[in-house]
């Protein structure tokens, strides 16, 4: 191999003999080489001490043409030799030690990253015993035999460097840290360097991490990688995340989240954020593939901070203390009060609110309604009435709901740290409180963690390790989706899709002059209470102040994970690795309901029973209604693991391990609910929760149908059975090749025993190219290029290879009411676990003394065994089967830039650029006629939510796909149209279904979720100040306008959106504005509202950049401030969340956060962030 | 040292060894039937096992709509076969008359492949499960027969598509449409089966006992026209249970909340086997008043069945016994009752010109269907009057289960009791004479698609 090497540099380099002239370039080459060079070249033969010559290193010649004196002259400037021509030879003696050969090399030592000079770095001339130490700023100055020698320099923390001296030489030194071959990515079961690897791992550090504050670990990650992308959704609070977009459409579509080596089951935000010390990001098949059945959508590996043998301890304290504005609804894009009283005056006119006056209504009448019907029965005059309508259209039932409910929000942060460790242990001890205050008056957070870690050297061969982490989580009336549901309490309902379902009208108020709670018309009108009351029903009013103030829940959270380990080193090189993790976390949830709460009272009302004498009976005792519910979870890992990794002759490295694993999670959970609860003497009261109670509402209803908790227990168990392996060979420190297998068992339901065990590998390659003798671009620090291909696997816990049944309580035959089991599935004994096969290229570069790092990769990932319901006659009983029919694609490309732009001593700016591609699409999957319905795509396609049976996927399309009605216009009336594919415009909502009867007819807009977006952040350093902006941009992707509000305003009282401003109100309106008129007439409204609403018109490009956060900070040290008591201190300020700097669309809607029909998710408040950091 | 590293080997390699069984666990909540246990729960599935189609009454003459309430027809082929269009499925509708029969036969088919591959359990146990099991087969293909199929002919049995016979619970296995005679091949094996095995008395009503099963076969042999062992069925069923409701006793004012029947399906006693229909709200069926008029004054089936529409010209129906005290069956009884048999041992006495035995029968149902004091003992001047009038009783006793349809169909096999059906809605008339193919439902176009099913003539 070496000599081929050598074969390859002479063809290249060396140019065949002519007389005399030499020709060479050879860097670091031992002088022998020159000498033989020379030789081939000139005929000249050397004469020298071949062990002497061997000792004095190597010298570089670079020569075109010249004469044999010159090339000599180069050559024995660099070692202590001198040469004289004999005949045709060259007699090699070492040159005498005289004054007059005395060289002075002089130069400055500096750090490469912050071009501060190095105090008392060492340099050393190569072969010699001469050296000095750089001053006090960083000057040195040795005097030596030779003019141009090699010096060795090094630096405490610092990677040593050889360098060939010159005058007024600059010696940049690069923190050892910081060097590319030092960065160790982990797995979770293997921690390796960074340049030995294959496969496309993104790492993200502790001082990356630090530049966000949250509480959450995640929230953090944010812009940080390539690859990985946010998404919050309507339905949840927590981000969905995507790893290189999607590779599923009903499985799992999470990526797997490891901390410290095991899978985490329970919540992340158990985790305090400051106790994590990196993150590696697991992105490609060698890289995750390790983690199986469970990798498929990426593996995001988290590693807390351990102490360090042989090191003092370092005590850390850190606060922080964020501010936030209160939300502010007018990023909701309502209507205004007064669009929505002629709006309501619009249907009134209409007849639209008859109903509300005929005999029997039970429905509340709004006070708008009202003052109209009594202008048109004459009760009051038309002024009065004007008068009164007036005074109602400077309510907004918002502010109210602002100023009483929400607040400014306030988050603190505490924690403190101390790591450390003698010649046989090491320590990590942390401790750490946050409080937070919502938005929501009421709504509370505080967390408490405690987390250490500690390794113990039993023996030279034995090390043992126990760790564990405690947190203690409790949360006083939590809302469900943060910023998105103003409305809960109003309507009564907790469900964020009640945002607009405003059943108070917008002109209602909560609270007189005086502050006392008002009611607002709410369930039942006034006649109907007051016949309530005659048969001795409880108060039926409906108070939203009151109500808010008797919320009592409580969910508290306890997490406990242990991990023990014990590593054992069999042979040189040879480790036995045994772990044991166990996570634990016990959720409780506690809710008391008030016996004054609407919910309880109007209960006890429906079960009270007027018996044919005239006795009332109350089925449901007056009382607090209390319901208790705890969610365990146990999960259990243990793990055995050989770790083999050797290098020899510093040529051949390998890196192995091979182990199994078991692993148990069991999640056990009940709920309760007790009646008439008393919380002072604890006490409450039996009910009868079968029987079917007739009641006043002409219904029979049972106690347990209407209040029940439905499964009162659950308990699911999963085991997992895993053996793996993975190993890399590198050679030379240039090639490096890499395969890793694995095989996962489980119990998961239904996968049938032979295909269980379900083997899923990986192979990779790496070369790192500068190294190689014949690369030599100056100005290419490092270039590895690396390639993978391999499997990961993904599970889907609905899917089921036997016939399989659900079991039904007694009570629900209808009249046996006997147990009974109901089958869900046939069986499909073909079932396999989906596979992601991935392709990933990449090239990770080093250039202009580092100045510009990075990385490109692209990856293709093929999806197959997909899960999709596939179509089955119907005469087998069933319409569908849960099978693996589906295929999709999704590929990609990325690309991470690191550029040091502006580097003194004073002044430094950096800036990281990222750019991540990733389209996915549905290659393969079986649609039968019914589901290519074009009515289901306008509404549920596109919707990237939680609600995977609304996912619609499309052959030839990505999964969340927009599709919509060409738009046909407004016409002469304001009425709104959609062309037809034949370009006639239609006008009838039921023959544009009937036209547009499939999918491929409809005109596709594009995706949901965006394929290009990234990040881009700046820090700029001036002294110890440092300055941080994050941007971040998401392009090419669309989002659906809101619908108009038209037919949910009238059917539900819904207040629809701001564009109600800008309809079609008189002729000629139609050639300025698509939206179309509002006109009372049911059949109507909801073809204008549909027709605007699924059509091209209101379909919005997403595209946007996004001022994420700037950081301000500042280090105190004791070098700035000699008389600081402690060794450093940060200051810091963060403003996050400052919005979008800009937006393809034009009605400053931020897409992210787009208004959406029934549901809207508010853009996150601005917050103001300040802190301190310690270090003692 | 290296004694050491095998030690440790050799225990994890131990601890995973053991791992065979570890993964053989059962999710809590779920059911992999597998026991004879087992395949008594998924029969006790009443909401899947005890369903017949019920678009048949839809179609057949009973059914009397005015324009609104024909409007208000839930589904739109509910509305296509009460004006028996040609056009009937759309191309995705999901037609519960085929699937939901079908899936019965899932379930029977799982439990009868479940026995026979674990012998374990209680011989009683196994009996009465696999009984069951042949008896929903039987029901289920027997009703699908009766939608789907032209009306059993010995002569052209062999000839005439049936419906795909289905035997195992293989979902995957592809089908033909079997002849009628093929189908009830298999229908007579699977009740003769049930009846051997099937125990004399049922814990529940929702469970075929020995009784169901000779009503089932009674029912079949009669719409086979093998009058003979129709009435050897229904002697035994009779023999097994026989006691009739007392509509004298009832008390009309009992139904608490509507107008419903005012017995309990569970405590009436003439209530052989409950299934109930997979088509409309018992309440969305009404006759006319030229049908009320069919009911006399004092027949008290006049009043517990039906009421008066104000405004519209027509009757209500409120009679079905699944009505009973109870709102969770809203779709109309389709099961068995010892009235039923009666009828049809009635009719079997009548065609063999037993006119005396035959209105022995009849009359000792009717007795229990007048106003104590009215009823006058029906008598006949020769079988043919004997039977037009067992027809017409059986007609008014047996309204809206799903049964006429299957009488039309027997009975245009005789040109003497055809009957040409008309009926007008928005001022169109519509007329279906006797044998027409719209007679026989078109197969679902979804199971068309997916089989290649031949498709019946329209």
């Amino acid at each position: 191999m070496k000599r081929l090497f050598v074969l390859l540099l002479c063809m290249q380099y060396i140019v065949p003999l002519r007389a005399q002239s030499v020709t060479a370039s050879l860097q670091n080459v031992p002088a022998e080489k020159a000498f033989a060079v020379i030789q081939q070249q000139t005929g000249y033969e050397f004469l020298y001490n071949n062990e002497s010559v061997r000792k004095a290193g190597t010298i570089n010649l670079s020569v075109k043409q010249a004469t044999l004196e010159v090339a000599l002259q180069q050559c024995f400037s660099q070692i202590p030799f001198t040469w004289k021509v004999v005949d045709k030879t060259i007699v090699v003696s070492p040159r005498p030690v005289t004054a007059a050969a005395e060289y002075t090399i002089s130069g400055r030592v500096l750090s490469s990253d912050s071009r501060q000079p190095l105090i008392g770095a060492t340099i050393r001339v190569k072969g010699t015993d001469k050296g000095a130490a750089s001053n006090g700023s960083g000057a040195f100055s040795i005097t030596t035999g030779t003019q141009h020698p090699l010096l060795q320099v090094s630096f405490l923390g610092y990677i040593s460097r050889e360098l060939r001296a010159e005058n007024d030489m600059v010696i940049y030194l690069e923190e050892d840290k910081k060097k590319l071959s030092e960065v160790v990515v982990t797995t979770g079961y293997i921690t390796l360097p960074k340049e030995r690897a294959t496969g496309s791992f993104s790492q993200v550090d502790k001082s990356q991490l630090d530049k966000r504050i949250s509480t959450n670990i995640l929230d953090k990650l944010e812009g940080l990688s390539t690859g990985l992308s946010f998404s919050r959704s309507v339905t949840s609070d927590k981000p969905k995340l995507s790893l290189r977009g999607r590779s599923t459409l009903f499985s799992e579509d999470q990526p797997l989240v490891v901390v410290n080596g095991f899978p985490i089951e329970g919540d992340l935000n158990s985790i305090d954020p400051d106790d994590v010390e990196s993150i590696t990001i697991l992105k490609d098949a060698a890289a995750a593939s390790i983690w199986g059945v469970r990798a498929a959508n990426g593996v995001i590996v988290i590693t807390t901070r351990q102490g360090k043998f042989n090191q003092r301890p370092s005590v850390e304290a850190r606060t922080n203390i964020v501010f936030g504005r209160k939300p502010d609804y007018s990023q909701l894009h309502l209507m205004s009060t007064s669009d929505y009283i002629d709006a309501q005056q619009i249907l009134f006119k209409a007849g639209r609110f008859n109903n509300l006056f005929s005999p029997g209504s039970t429905v509340p009448i709004p006070e708008a309604v009202q003052i109209w019907k009594d202008e048109k029965d004459g009760k009051i005059s038309g002024s009065v009435a004007a008068q009164r309508i007036n005074a109602l259209r400077d309510i907004d039932i918002l502010n109210d709901y602002s100023r009483l409910f929400t607040r400014n929000t306030i988050t603190r942060q505490y924690q403190v740290n101390v790591s450390g460790g003698s010649e046989n242990m090491q320590y990590y001890l942390s401790a750490g409180y946050d409080k937070n205050a919502n938005y929501m008056v009421g709504n509370n957070y505080e967390r408490f963690t405690l987390n250490t870690s500690n390794t113990v050297r039993v023996t030279k061969k034995l090390e043992l390790s126990i760790a564990g982490q405690l947190s203690q989580g409790n949360t006083s009336n939590p809302f469900d989706v943060t910023g998105s549901s103003p409305f809960d309490i109003i309507a009564g309902t907790r469900s964020a899709t009640n945002v607009a379902a405003q059943i108070p009208s917008p002109y209602s108020r909560l609270v007189d002059d005086n502050g006392n709670a008002l009611k607002v018309p709410w369930r039942y009108n006034e006649a109907f209470k007051q016949e309530g009351y005659g048969q001795g029903f409880l108060n039926m009013d409906y108070y939203p102040l009151t109500e808010f103030q008797l919320m009592n829940r409580r969910v508290k959270s306890m997490a406990v994970n242990v991990r023990l380990g014990a590593n054992y080193e069999i042979a040189k090189g040879l480790n036995l690795d045994l772990k044991y993790n166990l996570e634990k976390n016990n959720g409780s949830d506690r809710n008391l309901e008030d016996q004054n709460t609407f919910m309880v009272r109007d209960n006890v009302n429906l079960f009270l029973e007027i018996m044919p004498d005239g006795e009332q009976v109350r089925h449901l005792p007056p009382g607090d209604i209390l319901t208790l519910a705890k969610n365990d979870l146990t999960a259990q890992t243990f793990r055995g693991q050989l770790n083999f990794n050797r290098s020899w002759r510093q040529k051949h490295t390998v890196a192995a391990i091979a182990g199994a694993e078991s692993r148990e999670i069991l999640r056990e959970g009940s709920r309760q609910r007790l009646f008439g609860y008393n919380d002072r003497t604890l006490q409450y009261a039996d009910v009868d929760m079968v029987t079917q109670f007739p009641n006043y509402y002409g219904f029979t209803n049972s106690i347990g149908s209407v209040l029940g908790v439905g499964a009162p227990v659950t308990y699911i168990k999963d085991r997992f059975i895993s053996y793996f392996t993975n190993a890399s060979y590198t050679y030379l420190n240039r090639y490096t090749l890499s395969a890793s297998g694995r095989i996962d068992g489980s119990n998961l339901f239904g996968v049938q025993r032979n295909r269980r065990l379900n083997p899923l590998w990986s192979v990779g390659a790496a070369w790192q190219v500068q190294r190689e003798k014949f690369f030599h671009a100056d100005w290419v620090d490092m270039l590895k290029l690396r390639a993978t291909y391999g499997f990961n696997g993904n599970i889907n816990k609905t899917a089921t290879a036997y016939t399989t049944a659900n079991l039904m309580t007694s009570g629900e035959n209808a009249t046996s009411y006997i147990p009974y089991a109901t089958i869900i599935n046939p069986a499909n004994p073909n079932l396999r676990w989906e596979k992601v096969a991935q392709v990933n290229l990449g090239a990770d570069f080093a250039l202009f003394r580092e100045s510009l790092n990075g990385s490109l990769e692209y990856f293709n990932k093929q999806a197959q065994d997909l899960f999709g319901s596939a179509f089955l006659a119907p005469s087998t009983g069933f319409n569908s089967i849960s099978s693996n029919i589906a295929e999709m694609r999704t590929q990609g490309w990325e690309l991470k830039l690191d550029s040091r732009n502006i580097s003194t001593n004073n002044f430094r700016w950096n800036t990281t650029f990222m750019l991540s591609i990733a389209k996915d699409k549905v290659t393969k999957f079986y649609n039968t006629g019914s589901s290519m319905n074009p009515s289901f795509f306008l509404l549920y396609g596109g919707r990237d939510n939680d609600d995977r049976s609304t996912y619609l996927p499309v052959e030839g399309y990505p999964l969340f796909g927009l599709w919509a009605y060409p738009w046909g216009g407004l016409d002469a009336k304001g009425n709104a149209g959609v062309t037809g594919p034949d370009g006639k415009r239609i006008t009838d909502r039921f023959e544009a279904g009937r036209i547009y009867d499939n999918i491929y007819k409809l005109k596709y807009m594009g995706a949901v979720n965006p394929p290009v977006f990234g990040s881009l952040a700046n820090t700029f350093s001036y002294k110890q100040l440092n300055l941080t902006v994050n941007i971040l941009y998401k392009l090419g992707h669309y989002y659906r306008g809101s619908d108009l509000g038209y037919y949910t305003m009238a059917a539900m009282y819904q207040r629809g959106p701001d564009s109600f401003k800008d309809r079609w109100k008189q002729a000629g309106d139609e050639a300025k504005t698509n939206i179309p008129a509002f006109t009372g007439v049911r059949a109507q409204d909801r073809t204008n509202n549909d027709f605007y609403q699924f059509s091209d018109v209101n379909v919005e490009k997403a595209d946007h950049v996004r001022l994420q956060d700037v950081l301000l900070s500042y280090d105190i040290t004791r070098q700035t401030m000699a008389t600081l008591p402690v060794s450093r201190i940060t200051l810091y300020a963060q403003a996050s969340n400052l919005g979008i700097i800009w937006r393809a669309n034009k009605h400053g809607i931020d897409p992210d956060y787009a208004p959406q029909t029934f549901s809207s998710v508010m853009p996150p408040v601005r917050t103001l962030a300040i802190g301190a950091k310690v270090g003692f | 040292m290296k004694k050491n590293t095998y030690i440790v080997l050799a225990f994890i390699l131990a601890a995973f060894a053991g791992c065979k069984d570890y993964l053989d666990i059962q999710p809590k909540d779920k059911l992999i039937p597998g026991g004879v246990e087992d395949f008594r729960l998924l029969l006790d599935d009443q909401w899947t096992m005890t369903l017949t189609p019920g678009i048949a009454d839809l179609m057949a003459d009973d059914l009397y709509l005015t324009e609104d309430q024909y409007g208000d027809v839930p589904q739109d082929y509910f509305q296509r076969s009460y004006t028996w269009s040609r056009d009937l499925f759309t191309a995705d509708e999901d037609i519960r008359d085929w699937s939901a029969p079908y899936k019965i036969i899932f379930y029977a088919n799982t439990v009868l492949e479940g026995l026979a591959a674990n012998p374990t359990g209680l011989q009683e146990a196994r009996n009465q499960v696999q009984g069951e099991a042949d008896f929903y087969r039987a029901y289920a293909y027997f009703n699908l027969l009766n939608t789907f199929a032209k009306q059993y002919n010995a002569a052209t049995a062999d000839k005439d598509p049936g419906v795909p016979l289905r035997l195992s619970s293989d979902v995957t296995a592809p089908v033909t449409r079997n002849s009628v005679k093929e189908v009830y091949v298999q229908i007579l094996a699977d009740v003769n089966d049930a009846i051997k095995l099937l125990p004399v008395k049922a814990a529940f009503k929702t469970r075929p006992s020995r009784a169901a099963a000779h009503a089932l076969a009674a029912r079949i042999y009669l719409q086979m026209g093998d009058y003979d062992r129709a009435m050897e069925e229904a002697t035994t069923g009779i023999s097994l249970q026989n006691t009739l409701l007392d509509y004298r006793k009832v008390d009309p004012n009992n139904s608490t909340f509507d107008a419903v029947f005012p017995v309990t399906i569970v405590s009436n006693p003439e209530v052989i086997f409950i299934s109930s229909t997979t088509g409309m709200y018992a309440k969305n069926y009404a006759i006319s008043s030229d049908m009320h008029k069919l009911y006399s004054v004092h027949d008290l089936r006049a009043s517990l069945f039906f009421r008066e529409i104000p405004d519209q010209g027509n009757y209500q129906y409120i009679g079905s016994y699944n009505d009973g005290g109870s709102t969770n069956v809203p779709s109309p009884f389709s099961g068995f009752t010892v009235a039923e048999l009666y009828l049809i041992r009635a009719e079997c006495y009548a065609r063999k010109n037993e006119t005396n035995k035959a209105m022995d029968d009849l009359n000792a149902l009717l007795v229990n269907r007048f106003e104590e004091g009215f009823f006058q003992p029906v008598t006949a001047a020769s079988p043919k009057v004997a039977l037009r009038t067992i027809l017409q009783e059986r007609r008014k006793e047996l309204i809206f289960r799903n049964l006429r349809l299957m009488d039309l169909k027997r009975l245009n096999a005789n040109p003497e009791y055809a009957i040409t059906l008309t009926r007008t809605l928005n001022d169109e008339t519509f007329i279906l004479p006797p044998g027409d193919n719209r007679y026989v439902f078109p197969i679902p176009a979804k199971e068309i698609t997916a089989t290649h099913l031949e498709q019946n003539p329209r």
